[in-house]
């Protein structure tokens, strides 16, 4: 029986089509997936590329505990997580979460706490290329 | 005891390399190891063995102290 929790992180393409074959089930009425893609402006700046690191391992990890406290707080029955790494251009999809539920209310609630959590605690780091130079995001 | 201390995002580039070796026997003191040899600001959090953990952290022998500056996945 395959697991009810997928978490990836590299550099290969991000399916929604993936997501949503590992999360749909019989006992859930309800799928959210949210896709996050690179926009070309980013705190006044005009934004070329952005580039994606990771320290995987941990990544993973912090991907199943966060599966974990949605299906705690929110009844989620399955989870799909993905996110890239390496270079990625406007419009690319660098992360891809989704949450199925036997009711829409929890699919969303629980697809919102995916995406927040990894924002909060997930390692990866990116470096955004402007039209001179690039910076590191969140540099703190 | 010797530790590898992981380095990654702007404090890999900057020390140009993804890893140092310090003495320590704290993840706190591990930090405070790579801070003479690296500037490292305070938003930079400690992961040991890849969870996140306080200074006052034991370390054991073969543990890996990484060094997580703030992240902006998504």
């Amino acid at each position: 029986m395959p697991s009810n929790v997928t978490v990836l992180v590299n550099r290969q393409a991000l399916s929604p089509v993936a997501a949503l074959r590992a999360v749909t089930r019989p006992d859930c009425g309800g799928v959210c997936v949210f896709l996050g893609t690179v926009r070309d402006r980013n705190e006044g700046r005009r934004v070329r590329k952005i580039r994606y690191s990771a320290f995987e391992a941990m990544v993973l990890r912090t991907f199943r505990a966060i599966a974990r406290e949605a299906r705690m707080k929110f009844g989620v029955r399955a989870v799909y997580m993905a996110h890239r790494t390496g270079m990625l251009r406007l419009k690319e999809a660098s992360v891809l979460v989704a949450a199925s539920a036997p009711h829409r209310a929890e699919a969303f609630a629980g697809c919102r706490h995916l995406i927040e959590r990894v924002k909060k605690i997930s390692p990866i780091w990116k470096e955004e290329f402007h039209d001179r130079g690039k910076r590191w995001v969140n540099r703190g | 005891m010797k530790v590898t201390v992981r380095l990654f995002g702007f404090l890999a580039e900057e020390a140009g390399r993804p890893e140092l070796t310090v003495e320590a026997g704290t993840a706190g003191e591990a930090l405070e190891a790579v801070k003479v040899r690296l500037p490292v600001p305070k938003s930079v959090r400690i992961a040991v063995n890849e969870e996140y953990a306080a200074s006052k952290t034991p370390l054991r022998r073969g543990d890996v102290v990484s060094l997580i500056p703030p992240v902006a996945g998504g």
